[in-house]
């Protein structure tokens, strides 16, 4: 097996992991980190199942991969924000849907 | 194999084992500061065994200087940050313990 | 032996997720995690991505890092973090569900792979001498496909504005002291120039081997986040308006030169013959500057001490 595709199914756990986290737990750092496995989990597949098959490295993927990882800090950070308001407004690290259950 | 090669894999290999043992050290030793202790001294001679060994193979003046400067960075990093730890670590006033004595069930020192 | 290194990253790449998303105290969990973008940016060079590589031991490592420590610390300040009672069984049974049909479908989709209709490496290949780099990554992200880059800056600039925007008015201004250390100080009068010469070093590296404004502007923002934290303020609250100028600079330079292509007879995002180079080197130059700078105000919205309801101050430092 190429690395590639190793790691495309690398992405495919990783991506398996972080869904199963974002829905089983409810404190919102542990859901961000969740949402942020299966970003990376993404961005393996995308790149690992893109070269894979060709031998070479592909740019295009690459470079959207690239765009992709700084969106995903901004968009981490505006959540730690959002997550921070929330917990000074209300002193919760959880949603209000998900502490009932 | 020539001498160069026999050296070359000696210094990896050893390098390597520096590794092995920080990390050894970090999970077996009992408080904050010996922690850090094997945290920086056993790593940062781990990573410049492995900089010699990898040097021959480079024969370039440059990627030469570039790899010696990766050991510098490295050393300066971790001192300081191996320092920042203890410093915060003694405001806050971490227990220090003697090996076998019971870990608080979280382990959550920063 | 190139193989077994692989399956041996992926096995610490497994193991270090699930210690991430299952370990009881969350501060092992934000530890985990980071450890894991290091080793991301591992497999990154395993898949001949030393670009994403870079970007990933910068962002992925350092800054999402600092971020969430940051606001953990935050959290255990200002109030107690509740032990959350395990989650239900339902719930459990419901992600499991989930994630295992979600990793079956994309298994089924790698083996049933698709032929790729065009080969889109060789095309960049082809193109590559008309782009004005020599890089063929830059060669995408700021000709090629430059919309996409334009709109990402875009993104970014929407991002900080909603996080200024979220920053309570009356929050009081930014005083938490940093280290006191004077070790910390005397070390960064060596770290900061080598970083800030590293950020330039990796903008112009860009047009011909890894490297380019992203890379940059995230190590660029590394040393204002490390600025920050040691007490030197760089706030938006000093100069508002030069903090706001930067933060859309990268965003307005790059619609700039879109703009006035059109109104030299060609199509939006083209780059006259000849002139291709001279305007990326431009135009990332303004990106790095404004990733550095929008990423250091996600840090510093986020790392303002809040007022909280209770009139209750952080000030224990």
């Amino acid at each position: 097996m190429s690395s590639d595709l190793i790691f495309t199914f690398g992405g495919i756990g990783l991506c398996g992991l972080g869904l199963f986290g974002f829905i089983y737990h409810r404190h919102l750092l542990r859901r961000l980190i969740a949402f942020n496995l299966f970003g990376n989990g993404t961005f393996l597949i995308l790149v690992g199942f893109a070269q894979q098959g060709q031998g070479n490295s592909d740019p295009v993927p690459q470079a959207l991969v690239l765009t992709g990882i700084v969106v995903a800090v901004a968009a981490t950070a505006l959540a730690l924000v959002l997550i921070r308001r929330w917990f000074q407004l209300k002193q919760a690290t959880e949603l209000p849907e998900d502490s009932q259950s | 194999m020539s001498l160069l090669e026999w050296l070359q894999g000696g210094l990896l290999i050893s390098g390597a084992l520096m590794f092995l043992v920080g990390s050894i050290g970090l999970v077996r030793f009992p408080d904050t500061f010996t922690r850090i202790h094997a945290l920086t001294k056993a790593d940062n001679l781990g990573l410049g065994l492995i900089v010699l060994g990898l040097i021959p193979a480079s024969f370039s003046l440059s990627i030469t200087l570039k790899l010696l400067l990766i050991w510098l960075l490295v050393m300066l990093a971790s001192a300081l940050s191996g320092h920042l730890v203890a410093w915060e670590a003694r405001a806050q006033q971490v227990p220090l313990r003697q090996p076998g004595e019971t870990e608080n069930p979280e382990g959550t020192h920063e | 032996m190139n193989e077994m290194i692989d399956w041996l990253l992926l096995l610490g790449l497994g193991a270090v997720a699930i210690t991430s998303l299952m370990s009881q105290s969350i501060f092992r969990a934000v530890v985990f995690f980071i450890l894991l973008g290091l080793l991301l940016s591992l497999v990154w060079i395993r898949l001949d991505a030393p670009d994403i590589a870079l970007a990933e031991a910068v962002i992925g490592a350092g800054i999402t890092g600092i971020l969430l420590l940051d606001t953990l610390g935050q959290l255990k300040k200002t109030g107690k973090l509740t032990t959350e009672p395990s989650p239900s069984r339902a719930r459990l049974g419901l992600a499991l569900l989930a994630s295992l049909t979600l990793v079956g479908l994309l298994i089924w989709a790698v083996l049933h792979q698709p032929q790729p209709a065009i080969a889109l490496h060789q095309q960049v290949a082809d193109a590559l001498p008309e782009s004005g780099v020599d890089h063929p990554i830059t060669a995408v992200l700021l000709n090629f496909r430059s919309y996409d880059t334009l709109l990402e800056i875009g993104v970014l600039v929407l991002a900080v504005l909603v996080g200024l925007t979220l920053q309570s008015k009356d929050a009081p201004p930014d005083s938490l002291p940093g280290l006191p250390n004077p070790l910390l100080h005397a070390c960064l009068t060596l770290l900061i120039p080598a970083m800030l010469l590293t950020a330039a070093y990796l903008l112009w590296a860009g047009a011909d081997r890894p490297g380019g404004a992203f890379q940059a502007g995230a190590m660029l923002a590394a040393a204002f986040i490390l600025l920050h934290l040691s007490g030197t303020r760089l706030s938006p609250r000093r100069s508002e308006f030069l903090m706001k100028a930067g933060l859309v600079m990268g965003f307005g330079v790059f619609l700039a030169v879109a703009v006035s292509t059109l109104i030299g007879g060609r199509p939006f995002l083209t780059y006259p013959d000849g002139s291709a180079g001279m305007l990326i080197l431009l135009i990332e130059l303004a990106l790095t500057l404004s990733i550095g700078l929008i990423l250091l105000s996600l840090f510093t919205v986020a790392h303002t001490p809040a007022q909280l309801p209770g009139k209750r101050r952080q000030d224990e430092q």
